[in-house]
């Protein structure tokens, strides 16, 4: 039986995932209500876990150290209480391979751009999708909050047909940034270094 | 009774140094040279604040030392340069500053050891300082061929920009058929003059990879350039700026051999790399670095550092749209910060093994990210 998360764990956990962002979109991170997810932020706030920050024109909500050692701390405690750690590092060592592969395809998009070099890396990352919904699916018989990935990236590739700065633009729920995010989240819930 | 200390720079002659000369000659052949005038011996308070008033705020002093020293001057620090001067105090410091600069040292200790009584200074151009949208620099001849082209560097703001090396600027050439090549640059910082006081603010990522210049103010800008080197005699390298419909000469001096793009290598002296590593996000800038060891210190960030830490993950995402450059202790071609680097077009330099111990935070640096080096500035 999967386990759900709560929602004090999915909005912190948000914020990790998002690095920078705003109430809205942390509560929309995991379809949770944006005025708890503002309650919520405040009382992190209040115990110097999440701070209020502007870089340039924008402003939103960011971890502290703090912030992210409680982070780990409720993933830790989380995961141990479902009991799937080892899964866990098994989809994360299946993981490497294909983030080795998607990397070095959004490299050669940003570096040779060309609509050549477009085509093949949508290929390139389209050839991943299959073992990405795989990867989600084993997690998700563990922990429903890794849903949506393979969704979100398929959507990107999807758009990056028309436009390529779907495939790796940090303002845009791009693939790279779909990709990165997933990396992100495997390496903060199992608690280990990049 | 000695000269007078204080020359309209359209008056200008070679007792005013290079850079005035130049500019009198450009103002006197009816280029547009913003007003201004030149200070040459020692400073007389009251005809300098009737000087000042008569410029108005704000200003742009520069020393005009003889022109092969001004270029080495600026490589070993010295000031060369004010700008956002505002009232006759501030005046007569940057003044005192910048002619402190270049030949001056040499001839002062000189004069010292000698016994001489009045140490001579460099004379030094005070003009009003034009608000640009967009500046550069121009050189009537290819510096890196010799060839007729016009080479056009150009970023957002001020000219300090371009001229300092703090942003990989877009680069035009035109050819002496009238064909224009280029290829746009990064852009990710600009300074500006706003409301009193000089802004360092970072560029949007849409704005970064939009051209600086429109097809017709390439035209201008390199034909302005060519009949300024006709006026003159000589290739020039040139500093504009383009305020409103305006095109603005700032600077001009010949093109020596020394010359080069502010971008390129050979524009800058044998300095010493602290660190190397992989250079994975191309360009050269610099900035002052800001070592950060983690979330908590993100505030010290400013627009136009240089980011300086060991990994970074997307808590670090926001950082990489203000800073200059970026340069990691781990990482690698496809790290995070690779890929993010070259979305915001900011040079990066990744596995650069003891950057956090061997870069002294808040010091001047240049980042190479072609080569992957990081390199000290006097």
């Amino acid at each position: 039986m999967a386990h759900t998360s709560s929602p004090d764990l999915l909005t912190l956990h948000a914020l990790r995932l998002k690095g920078f962002a705003d109430t809205v979109v942390l509560a929309d991170r995991f379809d949770l209500d944006a005025e708890a997810t503002q309650e919520v932020l405040d009382d992190y706030a209040a115990k110097g876990w999440v701070t209020s920050s502007s870089f340039g024109d924008l402003s939103g909500w960011s971890l502290t150290e703090a912030g992210r050692r409680a982070n780990e701390d409720q993933l830790a405690h989380e995961l141990d209480g479902v009991g799937s750690r080892d899964e866990l590092a098994h989809v994360h060592d299946a993981f490497l391979p294909y983030n080795a592969t998607v990397t070095a395809a959004c490299s050669a998009a940003q570096l040779s751009p060309s609509p050549a070099t477009y085509d093949q890396v949508r290929v390139q990352l389209t050839d991943v999708t299959p073992a990405l919904m795989a990867l989600e699916a084993d997690l998700t018989a563990r922990l429903t909050r890794f849903a949506g990935y393979h969704r979100r990236f398929r959507v990107a590739l999807f758009r990056a047909d028309d436009d390529p700065r779907w495939l790796t633009a940090t303002e845009l729920d791009s693939c790279h940034r779909v990709w990165f995010e997933l990396h992100e989240d495997l390496i903060a819930t199992l608690g280990i270094t990049r | 009774m000695g000269p007078v200390p204080i020359i309209g720079l359209d008056e200008a002659d070679a007792t005013c140094g290079g850079k005035a000369l130049g500019l009198g000659l450009l103002s006197r052949s009816g280029f547009n040279v913003p007003n201004g005038f030149v200070v040459v011996g020692d400073l007389d308070a009251l005809a300098l604040g009737a000087a000042v008033d008569r410029l108005g705020a704000p200003m742009a002093v520069r020393s005009s030392g003889l022109l092969e020293d001004s270029a080495t001057a600026s490589f070993a620090g010295q000031l060369q340069t004010v700008l956002g001067v505002v009232g006759s105090a501030e005046a007569a410091a940057a003044i005192l500053a910048c002619g402190r600069s270049g030949t001056a040292d040499r001839v002062r200790a000189y004069a010292v050891r000698t016994g001489a009584a009045t140490p001579p200074r460099v004379p030094v151009v005070v003009q009003r300082l034009v608000a640009a949208e967009v500046a550069g620099v121009v050189f009537t001849q290819d510096p890196r061929t010799g060839l007729d082209d016009v080479v056009i560097e150009a970023a957002w703001g001020l000219g300090g920009s371009v001229v300092d090396g703090q942003v990989v600027p877009d680069r035009f050439t035109v050819s002496a058929l009238g064909t224009v090549e280029g290829s746009v640059g990064s852009k990710a910082t600009r300074l500006d003059w706003r409301d009193g006081e000089l802004i360092r603010s970072a560029v949007p990522t849409q704005e970064r990879r939009r051209a600086a210049l429109t097809h017709a103010q390439i035209r201008e800008i390199a034909g302005t350039a060519r009949e300024a080197h006709g006026a003159l005699g000589y290739p020039l390298d040139i500093e504009w700026a383009i305020s409103g419909d305006t095109l603005w000469l700032l600077q001009a001096r010949p093109i020596t051999t020394a010359s080069s793009p502010p971008g390129s290598p050979a524009a800058r002296p044998a300095s010493i790399v602290l660190v190397s590593g992989v250079g994975c996000s191309p360009g050269r800038v610099n900035g002052v670095a800001r070592v950060v060891h983690g979330l908590d210190e993100f505030t010290r960030v400013r627009p136009g550092d240089v980011l300086v830490c060991r990994t970074t993950d997307p808590a670090w995402t926001p950082l990489f749209s203000v800073v200059s450059a970026v340069v990691t202790e781990s990482g690698g071609l496809l790290s995070h910060a690779a890929i993010v680097a070259r979305e915001a077009g900011v040079p990066a330099v990744v596995v650069a093994g003891g950057a956090m111990r061997r870069i002294v935070d808040g010091s001047h640096i240049a980042v190479d990210g072609t080569q992957g080096t990081v390199s000290a500035r006097p």
